[in-house]
């Protein structure tokens, strides 16, 4: 069974890049099924926003492309009701939100507001290489 | 942009088989030749592109941004780009902007 995932946007992108650092490694988890994206509306709006950000210089073709082939593996959800959960910056709450109304096993982050908030809910708030580690806990894949 | 198509004869087979398929993926004529055209025209080879599948609320969202739909059916609307770039197309333009992850993250978490 794939883990059920929230990616922040930002890790999303980042994992796009050729910096070896933050490598692509994300995208070749969602290729093995060892992840499964949850994602809102909320969150495919933001990354609709981003990606069509002066500073990515992107056709609509390339951003079209990297959406669908993000979402291909994702599950989608609309109306995702309000959990009364907070958090210090107020735009990451509807991540919170989802990830308490479906259920998941993590959210995927490099924000500190919410790093911070690891421990707090029934799913666990990690960086890309604390997915890594849960991964290689799971036992699910041989990472 | 509209491309305006005069009334043409089809062969009764061809005109089964749309109306087949209109019905079977619950979306319109319009819907399915503009798909036919999209993923069959370029180079005269089949490009479609990746498909994937949101709930319907957020269909009229995304055909906005340039996706169209393939099918409807229970489980949601699938939809593709109208004009479709293979992935790895897409990773190389997004790379050519130089930038790196800290600044990725930046940019986008401000």
């Amino acid at each position: 069974m794939p883990l059920r995932v929230i990616f922040d946007t930002s890790v999303v992108l980042a994992q796009m890049t050729p910096d070896p650092r933050s490598g692509s490694v994300l995208w070749l988890w969602m290729t093995d099924g060892a992840v499964q994206p949850v994602v809102s509306d909320y969150l495919v709006d933001e990354l609709l926003r981003n990606l069509e950000s002066s500073r990515f210089r992107l056709s609509r073709a390339a951003r079209n492309a990297i959406v669908a082939e993000y979402l291909q593996y994702a599950e989608v959800f609309t109306n995702v009701p309000s959990s009364g959960a907070m958090c210090r910056d107020p735009r990451d709450v509807p991540i919170l939100d989802l990830a308490i109304w479906v259920g998941i096993d993590a959210v995927v982050s490099l924000d500190a507001d919410l790093l911070d908030l690891d421990g707090e809910f029934s799913f666990s708030i990690v960086r890309p290489m604390g997915l890594h580690e849960m991964l290689q806990r799971s036992d699910a894949r041989d990472y | 942009m509209l491309f305006e198509v005069n009334a043409f004869d089809l062969p009764e087979w061809a005109h089964e088989e749309l109306k087949a398929q209109c019905a079977e993926r619950a979306i319109g004529v319009d819907e399915l030749v503009k798909y036919l055209v999209c993923t069959q025209v370029k180079s005269l080879s089949l490009q479609a592109g990746t498909q994937f599948t949101v709930p319907p609320e957020m269909e009229s969202r995304m055909v906005s941004e340039g996706f169209m739909v393939v099918r409807r059916s229970a489980e949601g609307v699938v939809l593709t780009p109208c004009e479709p770039m293979s992935f790895q197309d897409a990773l190389t333009e997004f790379q050519s902007n130089g930038l790196t992850g800290e600044d990725i993250v930046r940019a986008v978490d401000g």
